[in-house]
């Protein structure tokens, strides 16, 4: 009872602790690295994007609801900035493409022709009877050559191909109002995202328009909690019915609770380790290392099921069926991922915690347990050895030869959510988000006269019906090595071209000196684009590095076509797969994880054979293990295509369950349900069944994935023990 | 309703005509004059002056004040070109084509100036302007000036409650006068 008193006061403390210092984080930094090149991530420039499309049939309707939500996301301090139609450039952006001109759109040397520069002058005369001449007649004079004319032109072309109407964006299909807002530089938390979303949601609803949200912070605010949510939800019904379970099956409250108190001291003690060790605790170690855990709450079970006299010897198993588990997952700190090594940090330390609290803390009595003995359930398997051989060897080539490639994304966004990505991507013909051409250059002008040889292999992709559209830098900048004659030269010239116009002679100083300042502006750099709200579509789409420029030329493709179906064949271009760095993060993920996890089972398999004594008997609980996987992973590769970390992950927790129920049943001799480790691997068994059953039907892939494996490869390792034990006897 | 000639001097201070009529008290007083106007339409003449340009270009046509809170400029000399002025944006009906865009920070300064003016809304008046009132013989001078954007200084003249002319003065030499005349 002392024991029993100081391990609540342990637990206490434990969850004082927890409740204050530890830190659960989704950081996905620590599952693919911080090495930068797995884009998406909602801290970076483009994830803080969203887009929100405002549904309502009449046209005057949904442009108020979107002024009203523009109004609404101004004043709150998640967002950086709103805007619901084509916004005028700013004074400063318009004063740099005045003096970055003869970069933007240099000149050649026919503009600097006498009568052209004339004709020039004599258009920017006739321009003043436009109402922009307030904002550009001036430049226009100053400018005979007809850079900064051409360079407004560029720049007045519609980039977005959105229409207008009474100032607000609208979608191509006609039906929505589009509002862009850019999220303010500041930590991402789910709920203050999920609660501005409901707010628009609900003023939209009170004017009958419905809003529609597009950007990597909403999806990821919607997806967490919806997981919490869901998780939660499955977490309870199977605590409930596991409780239930366990109150029929062990008919004693203080039985029950004996055998939940070192599964819960595991779970404090792991997360206060992880946290120690790492000052903070990733999402994914709780996901797995919880449902790990899980294999916990076998050992009380095991231990009250045995006898007073029985039990050292429950005890012996039980320590070295967690040591076993513990050290097979301890492996898991090979894999280098911070996410699984803390996965494997979080279940040793958890599981070593519970078996050494199941084995000091003082025990009921010897406990009947009502249910079926499994030893009722023994069957006769003939060359049972060859037939475990020949799961694992077949299993194993399947699904080697079938395989397929890893899902990209870990943690699947809610229908409603994924709805919503579609529905606006539709509106507004977006871009394809996973493949680009990547073009490069030795410097801007080499990059843009690259994309000038590329344009037209584009438009025949556009006349074959292959691609829809295009975006690149060359479409807004001209891409000519600048002609600039001498300044005498040119001052001489832009006289003569006055002259020509029948204009004053004497401006020609006030265009020499526009002329000399833009000539000796420094060169355009990266860091210039970044600077400027007008341009920083672009830079998100630019790299500059030290051997030069890069730009993902971005793809919009034909409905229903997500692959390009055309080849660039050019030296400085390339089709890229933006998602393909992700994938092989997340292959080279599950090659580690299943690597290390094989190295621990050894390992585990070794320590095994040391406590038991028993060589054979560790051998043959490793055979059966390798069916299951065999059998298992067959299945998952069948249902789902392939196998995820996830699965892998959850069935070396069923392989840590298999050792205990092979070990447990090894000794057994007849099979009949006066043995107690046939009754307490049954209620083991029901009890994990019960628990991966309710996950199997969750709606959050991960738990989905957990349950279903677990469920059936813990029905392929019973139905193989149970036909071991036939052998044994 | 009281015809002018437009007799205000051009912007070099030129006497043309001496005002006759009493000055106003201050230059809250004086933004209030109103234009010359018929059935609604205030007629006008945008004088252009460039350093490049020998002669000033002209351009004419009238303003109109709507209902809805927009102010309508229909040029109809040298081009047709109408514009729908509203405190966000502008409408350009030109060649046929309708475009409509917001409006940069430096124009909408001055176009919601001059929709205040024309429309006899000075209240509407951006309060970052500074006013300065100058009572000359031929009449008086508010000038505005606004931190927003220093470059360009806005001249209003007139005589006793009647506004002649409206002007936007730029540092490059450029001058751009609205003279409400009768056509």
């Amino acid at each position: 009872m002392t024991r029993t008193l100081f391990a609540l006061l342990v637990l206490v403390a434990l969850a004082a602790y927890s409740a204050t210092n530890v830190t659960v984080t989704s950081d996905a930094g620590s599952v693919f690295g911080q090495s930068g090149d797995t884009s998406g991530s909602i801290d970076i420039e483009l994830g803080r994007d969203l887009i929100i499309a405002v549904l309502a049939d009449d046209v005057a309707q949904r442009n108020d609801v979107a002024r009203q939500i523009v109004t609404i996301l101004r004043q709150s301090p998640l967002l950086e900035s709103t805007v619901f139609g084509p916004e005028p450039p700013s004074a400063e952006f318009q004063d740099w493409i005045w003096e970055k001109r003869f970069q933007l759109a240099p000149p050649e040397e026919g503009d600097f022709d006498v009568s052209e520069m004339a004709r020039n002058l004599d258009a920017a005369k006739a321009f003043f009877s436009n109402i922009d001449s307030m904002a550009i007649g001036d430049r226009l004079l100053l400018d005979p050559t007809g850079s900064y004319r051409r360079l407004i032109g560029q720049l007045a072309r519609p980039d977005d191909g959105l229409s207008v109407v009474d100032g607000v964006w609208q979608s191509s299909d006609d039906t929505a109002a589009i509002v862009h807002a850019t999220f303010s530089d500041r930590p991402f938390e789910a709920k203050e995202v999920h609660a501005l979303t409901v707010s628009l949601r609900s003023v939209s609803e009170a004017r009958n328009a419905s809003v529609h949200f597009l950007g990597a912070r909403t999806i990821a605010a919607e997806t967490t909690l919806f997981n919490y949510r869901s998780a939660a939800r499955a977490s309870l019904i199977a605590a409930a019915l596991l409780i239930a379970w366990l109150i029929w099956s062990l008919r004693s409250i203080a039985s029950v609770a004996f055998v939940f108190l070192p599964l819960v001291i595991g779970i404090g003690v792991a997360f206060l380790v992880v946290q120690l060790m790492f000052g903070y605790v990733h999402v994914i170690a709780t996901g797995f290392g919880g449902a790990l855990l899980g294999l916990a709450l076998d050992y009380p079970i095991h231990i009250i099921g045995h006898s007073k006299s029985a039990r050292p010897k429950a005890f012996r198993l039980v320590i070295l069926g967690s040591a076993t588990t513990s050290i097979a997952f301890l492996a898991m700190v090979g894999s280098g991922v911070p996410a699984l090594v803390q996965t494997g940090v979080f279940v040793a330390s958890g599981l070593t915690v519970a078996a050494l609290a199941s084995v000091i803390l003082s025990a009921p009595d010897t406990q009947k347990i009502h249910g079926i003995p499994l030893g009722n359930l023994v069957w006769r398997l003939p060359f049972k050895p060859i037939i475990e051989i020949v799961l694992a060897i077949g299993g194993l080539t399947f699904v080697l030869n079938t395989n397929q490639e890893v899902p990209i994304t870990i943690f699947a966004p809610p229908s409603s959510v994924s709805n919503d990505i579609t529905l606006v991507a539709e509106m507004l013909a977006l871009p394809s988000g996973r493949y680009v051409v990547a073009v490069e250059g030795d410097d801007l002008n080499d990059l843009l006269s690259n994309e000038q040889e590329l344009a037209p292999i584009l438009d025949d992709a556009i006349k074959d019906g292959s691609l829809t559209s295009y975006t690149m830098l060359a479409q807004v900048l001209l891409s000519t090595r600048p002609y600039l004659p001498a300044p005498d030269a040119y001052l001489a010239l832009a006289e003569g071209a006055l002259r020509r116009a029948g204009m004053s002679v004497g401006f020609a100083t006030n265009q020499l000196e526009a002329y000399t300042r833009s000539r000796l502006s420094p060169a355009i750099r990266y860091e210039d684009l970044l600077g400027f709200p007008e341009t920083r579509a672009v830079a998100t789409r630019l790299r500059v590095t030290e051997d030069g420029w890069r730009e993902h030329v971005s793809l919009t493709l034909p409905d229903g076509g997500s692959v390009p179906d055309f080849d660039v064949n050019a030296p400085f271009a390339e089709i890229v797969d933006l998602a393909a760095p992700v994938r092989q993060a997340l292959d080279d993920i599950r090659h580690q994880v299943t690597i290390w996890l094989l190295v621990g089972l050894c390992a585990g398999v070794g320590v095994l054979a040391l406590g038991l004594g028993d060589w054979r008997a560790a051998g043959r609980i490793f055979r059966t293990s390798c069916a299951m996987i065999g059998v298992t992973a067959s299945f998952l590769v069948a249902t789902f295509g392939t196998l995820s970390i996830f699965h892998i992950v959850a069935m070396a927790l069923v392989v840590g369950i298999g050792v205990d129920y092979g070990m447990f049943f090894k000794d057994m001799k007849d099979g009949t349900g006066d043995n107690p480790a046939s009754t307490s691997v049954a209620l083991c068994a029901s009890s994990t069944l019960i628990a991966f059953t309710v996950l199997s039907f969750s709606d959050v892939q991960v738990l989905y994935q957990i349950g279903v494996t677990v469920v059936v490869g813990l029905f392929v390792l019973l139905v193989l023990t149970l036909a071991q034990m036939k052998e044994t006897t | 309703m009281i015809l002018t000639t437009g007799s205000t001097s051009s912007i070099s201070g030129t006497l043309e005509h001496i005002c006759t009529l009493p000055p106003p008290a201050n230059a809250e007083t004086a933004i209030r004059a109103r234009p010359y106007s018929e059935n609604g339409a205030v007629p006008y003449q945008e004088i252009i002056r460039h350093p490049a340009l020998g002669n000033a270009m002209t351009n004419s046509g009238a303003f109109h004040a709507t209902g809805t809170g927009t102010l309508i400029r229909r040029q109809t000399s040298p081009v047709f070109e109408e514009l729908e002025i509203s405190a966000e944006s502008i409408l350009i009906r030109r060649k046929g084509k309708e475009t409509e865009r917001r409006i940069s920070v430096r124009l909408a300064l001055f176009l919601s100036t001059l929709a205040a003016i024309v429309t006899g809304k000075p209240e509407d008046i951006d309060g970052s302007y500074s006013q300065n009132l100058e009572i000359r013989p031929d009449g008086w001078t508010v000038l505005l000036t606004t931190p927003k954007n220093p470059k360009e200084v806005i001249a209003l003249t007139g005589c006793g409650p009647v506004l002649s002319t409206l002007q936007v003065r730029s540092p490059n030499g450029q001058q751009r006068q609205f003279r409400f005349v009768a056509p």
